[in-house]
């Protein structure tokens, strides 16, 4: 029994131990480690299992899915491939034991160059040259393409021959460049420079054809990558095959498989774009076609309209319904007229009518009693006229010349005085005697007559 | 790089406003009067794309580096057959 209580350790607290000592350690950070892949699974989520192994030792491996995606790591993991992986090591505490997170994986064999690239790209990635957000889309309609390659060989002719197939009348202007060996990186870097230097191309293709990773150097080298990441226009690169990745893929605005795929990533198809403008054009016919069938159809619906063909009836409902508010405005009165100043004015308009009927007929009446008063006068003149005559008649007969035609006389002094009694005479004086016809002068020889009492 | 020398619109804003014209057409906004402009507005406007589409010239040329360091284009003839060969069959 020792005095000093010995200290127990759970099992967790061993392994935590462990992994603080271990991931806090910068031996253990950052590091690359050669070995030959063993024992690979994938998890249902998508991460890689592995099992790095030399002669002497075994060191387990975990690729997370999230670090699948780099272009380093595009290599299929298989057993017995001898790689070179980065990463660093973690202790993995359920299971107790450690493992080496990898985030990167490269074939064996590529040696200083890889390495270097690999340096290389961790700068210029930190530095922001491979940013997406630099990344332009490619312009939809170029009409000059640059393309810089060597003069020879497949690359620019498969450029030339998908590009004419797509677009027969592009232009394409080739800045000529050497594409491998020690002058490949100065030539393609100034090829590029010159091509800069036009300012009729929209877009640019820097390629080459496949070839080893030492091949494919140029690419990879920083001059020549920091001269894509610099280009005016929008640049695809185009190095190698499928499988090949450079710098200049991470620099260029997008990356194409192979030049073959460049040019139709590039060029679009002529006949694709005026089929496009067809399609609108045969739409904008459609829809006018469509508007004016649609305004002719209902110019028709107008012209056939009942009101339009019978326009009398349009006007027989109004007269009704004119009469029906003169109706009502002679039921209600007043009162109801203020509510309704369209009514009013119509049963204004109608009492005008109204009133004015009633002058008419007033006048008229005025007019036909004028007539016959007229008439009644005229009818009143001519029987007093006839009147008249008859009396002039009567007058006529007693008239003293019609009792001369009967033979009688009027005995006159010479001062026109009618003698009717025989004293107004004294014998010898000279009358005169008036005839029917004719006057007699006579004197007065004998006088007889009784005084009457 | 591509600024148009004139005032010409490229086939791109042409085909844009095209595509805005027939999308005004379909929506039925426009009175008869102002559809028949559009539409002619339109037939302009494809006139204009179909004369950008086929005003390139088909040309490939290279840019050669003079002597005196001065840049200048040239007609570039694509190789003969037997080049292809040579770079298909390496061996």
């Amino acid at each position: 029994m020792s005095l000093i209580e010995p200290k127990i350790l759970s099992v967790i607290e061993v392994t935590k131990l462990i992994k603080q000592e271990i991931e806090l350690s910068p031996w253990f950070k950052d590091i690359l480690v050669r070995g030959e892949i063993s024992g690979v699974t994938k998890s249902g989520a998508g991460h890689y299992y592995f099992t790095l192994k030399d002669e002497k030792s075994v060191l387990p491996c975990v690729l997370f899915r999230r670090f699948r995606g780099r272009e380093s790591v595009s290599v299929e993991l298989k057993h017995g491939m001898k790689v070179i992986v980065s990463g660093s090591l973690s202790v993995y505490e359920q299971g107790g034991k450690y493992q080496l997170k990898v985030e990167e994986v490269f074939p064996e064999g590529l040696g200083r160059l890889h390495l270097l690239a690999e340096e290389l790209k961790q700068r210029l990635r930190a530095e922001g040259l491979f940013a997406e957000e630099k990344k332009r889309p490619l312009p939809p309609h170029p009409r000059k393409i640059g393309v810089v390659t060597s003069p020879t060989g497949a690359v620019i002719r498969d450029i030339v021959t998908v590009a004419r197939r797509r677009y027969p009348n592009i232009e394409i202007l080739l800045s000529p460049a050497l594409v491998q060996g020690s002058q490949a990186p100065a030539s393609i870097t100034r090829a590029l420079a010159d091509l800069y230097a036009q300012s009729d191309v929209d877009v640019i293709i820097v390629g080459r054809g496949g070839g080893s990773f030492e091949e494919l150097n140029a690419f990879n080298q920083e001059d020549v990558v920091r001269a894509i990441a610099s280009s005016p226009v929008p640049i695809v690169s185009a190095v190698g095959h499928e499988t090949d990745f450079t710098l200049a893929d991470l620099a260029a605005d997008q990356r194409a498989p192979t030049p073959s795929a460049a040019a139709e990533l590039i060029v679009p198809r002529r006949d694709e774009l005026c089929q496009r403008v067809d399609i609108l054009m045969e739409r904008a016919e459609v829809t006018i076609a469509r508007q004016m069938q649609n305004l002719r159809d209902s110019l028709t619906r107008i012209r056939t309209h009942t009101y339009l063909c019978n326009p009398r009836l349009l006007i027989e409902g109004k007269i009704q319904q004119c009469d029906e508010l003169t109706a009502k405005l002679w039921q209600h009165g007043p009162a109801k007229l203020t509510k309704s100043r369209p009514e009013l004015n119509l049963s204004q308009r109608r009492l005008a009518l109204a009133v004015g009927g009633l002058v008419r007929t007033a006048r008229q009446e005025i007019q036909h009693k004028n007539d016959t008063m007229t008439l009644n006068i005229t009818r009143m003149i001519e029987r007093a006229r006839a009147a008249g005559e008859n009396q002039a008649g009567r007058l006529n007969a007693l008239s003293p010349l019609k009792t001369l035609a009967r033979g009688y006389s009027v005995c006159q002094d010479y001062t026109g005085k009618v003698i009717t009694i025989f004293s107004q005479v004294e014998p010898g004086q000279d009358l005169r005697v008036r005839l029917a016809r004719g006057e007699l002068g006579v004197k007065v020889i004998e006088i007889k007559g009784e005084e009457k009492p | 790089m591509s600024a148009p020398k004139n005032n010409k619109p490229t086939y791109e804003e042409a085909y844009n406003r095209l595509e805005e014209i027939v999308r005004k057409l379909e929506s039925g906004e426009a009175g008869l009067d102002e559809s028949l402009s559009l539409f002619e507005e339109g037939i302009k406007l494809s006139r204009i794309c179909n004369e950008r589409l086929n005003e390139a010239e088909a040309r490939i040329e290279k840019l050669v580096r003079q002597a005196d360091g001065e840049i200048m284009r040239e007609p570039f003839v694509i190789e003969a057959e037997e080049d292809e060969c040579d770079d298909e069959l390496p061996f």
